[in-house]
């Protein structure tokens, strides 16, 4: 199994972002949906260990990823947030990025696959939304992940842009865990969890089902 | 070797943004400036006008690659790849080590000029940099602590001044000693005692502060 959640929750202050929301993926590809507020972004921030579990329990390649670099080394993650130093290049980027996680990554080759290969000696705060995001997306994929964790990623890009992601996506053989809450962008996934106000509502491998749940209500 | 890589990527935004350096550089030659033209005997009272120089422009300067960090959330990026957050922390000190230095070679000798100081140059320089390694460390271990608060311009000088209050005294007699070309040692382990105790409680508590 490549990540288990049971009751996993994570609490801000005294609210539940995420809340006792258990399920198990091993090498396939899973979607998240949920409307704005759902606790997607909280639960791909556990994921990728920058937050810390509240309470419950959750474990990526057997560790929590909070406590183990070993697991991260294993995670590419990129959100609508690009993480990206605006004062340097898009290749200081993505060369920093590189050596954090002592990879000798093909900047050339990410930059070609993504269009931005022109853009590589531009300052990050030189660049659009949409090419930001392109980068952006490349960092996840520099030390050439077994678990990709993506956060509302074509959000704000152009139909071309959001046509080469999902390919590459498609195309990707590790495990994938992708949040949207643009559905059919999520077609493509074998698995679903649909979160509903921090709950789980639905985890399963039935997309119309999972789209059902979500609307329920709404 | 991965937190060099951090105070690398530091020291590379600062030389093409100079917003830290230029900042401390700018206050503290004012404030050199100021101190000797309203001050009638500077010499007299050198260590302590040097140690508010530097203590002040530290404030300034030491915390803001830290909060620049949160602020622009790249701290994320940093916290999902395989940094620690010992080696985030080291990072952050190693690179604050280099600003410090590179403020202190340029201030430290118009310092002496303008406060007419005679005594030994080099020896004060090198005990005060002992003192300055301290402070710049110090405020470095502090500053993530304020990153979610609104009004920390105004929290990390009262944070500061009750944790560093020990090393003031030494600092400045220290650095009076070493005008005259002396030394006290038992002084100068203190400095080296309190930098390693602020450097073991920023490591054991990194993992709660980020």
């Amino acid at each position: 199994m490549i990540v288990r959640a049971k009751n996993l929750s994570k609490k801000f202050g005294s609210a539940y972002a995420i809340r006792n929301v258990d399920f198990e993926l091993d090498r396939r590809k899973m979607a998240v949906l949920g409307y704005n507020g759902a606790g997607k972004s909280t639960l791909v921030k556990l994921i990728g260990g920058i937050l810390r579990p509240t309470d419950g329990f959750l474990e990526v390649f057997g560790k929590n990823p909070a406590f183990s670099p070993e697991v991260r080394r294993k995670i590419g993650i990129a959100s609508h947030n690009p993480m990206l130093y605006r004062e340097l290049t898009v290749r200081e980027n993505l060369e920093f990025y590189s050596k954090l996680y002592e990879c000798d990554a093909d900047i050339e080759g990410l930059a070609e696959t993504f269009g931005f290969e022109r853009l590589l000696d531009w300052r990050v705060s030189e660049l659009s939304r949409g090419f930001m995001q392109r980068v952006a997306f490349a960092k996840a994929l520099i030390n050439s992940p077994e678990l990709l964790v993506l956060d509302e990623i074509t959000s704000g890009l152009d139909i071309s842009a959001k046509e080469t992601i999902l390919d590459v996506l498609k195309k990707y053989r590790g495990c994938l865990i992708f949040t949207t809450h643009v559905l059919d962008e999520a077609k493509f996934c074998d698995c679903f969890l649909v979160l509903k106000s921090g709950e789980k509502a639905y985890f399963g491998r039935k997309y119309n089902e999972a789209v059902e749940i979500l609307n329920e209500g709404s | 070797m991965r937190a060099l890589e951090l105070a690398k990527k530091d020291l590379k935004s600062e030389v093409r943004t100079k917003s830290g350096l230029s900042l401390m550089l700018l206050f503290s030659l004012t404030a050199a400036f100021l101190f000797s033209a309203a001050i009638s005997n500077p010499k007299e009272i050198f260590s302590p006008l040097l140690l508010l120089i530097f203590l002040l422009t530290g404030i300034l300067g030491y915390s803001t690659s830290f909060l620049k960090e949160f602020d622009s959330e790249t701290i994320e990026g940093l916290k999902a790849s395989p940094l620690t957050p010992q080696q985030i922390v080291a990072g952050k000190m190693l690179f604050n080590i280099a600003l410090m230095f590179t403020v202190q070679v340029i201030i430290f000798p118009i310092c002496y000029a303008l406060f007419d100081v005679s005594g030994s140059f080099i020896h004060s320089f090198l005990v005060f940099a002992a003192c300055n390694l301290s402070i710049a460390l110090t405020i470095t271990a502090l500053s993530p602590l304020l990153s979610h608060s609104k009004s920390r311009e105004m929290l990390l000088p009262v944070m500061l001044f009750p944790v560093i209050f020990p090393l003031i005294s030494s600092t400045v007699s220290l650095v009076n000693l070493a005008l005259t070309g002396s030394t006290d040692y038992y002084q100068l382990l203190f400095v080296a005692a309190y930098t390693g105790i602020i450097l073991s409680i920023s490591m054991l508590t990194a993992e709660k502060v980020l």
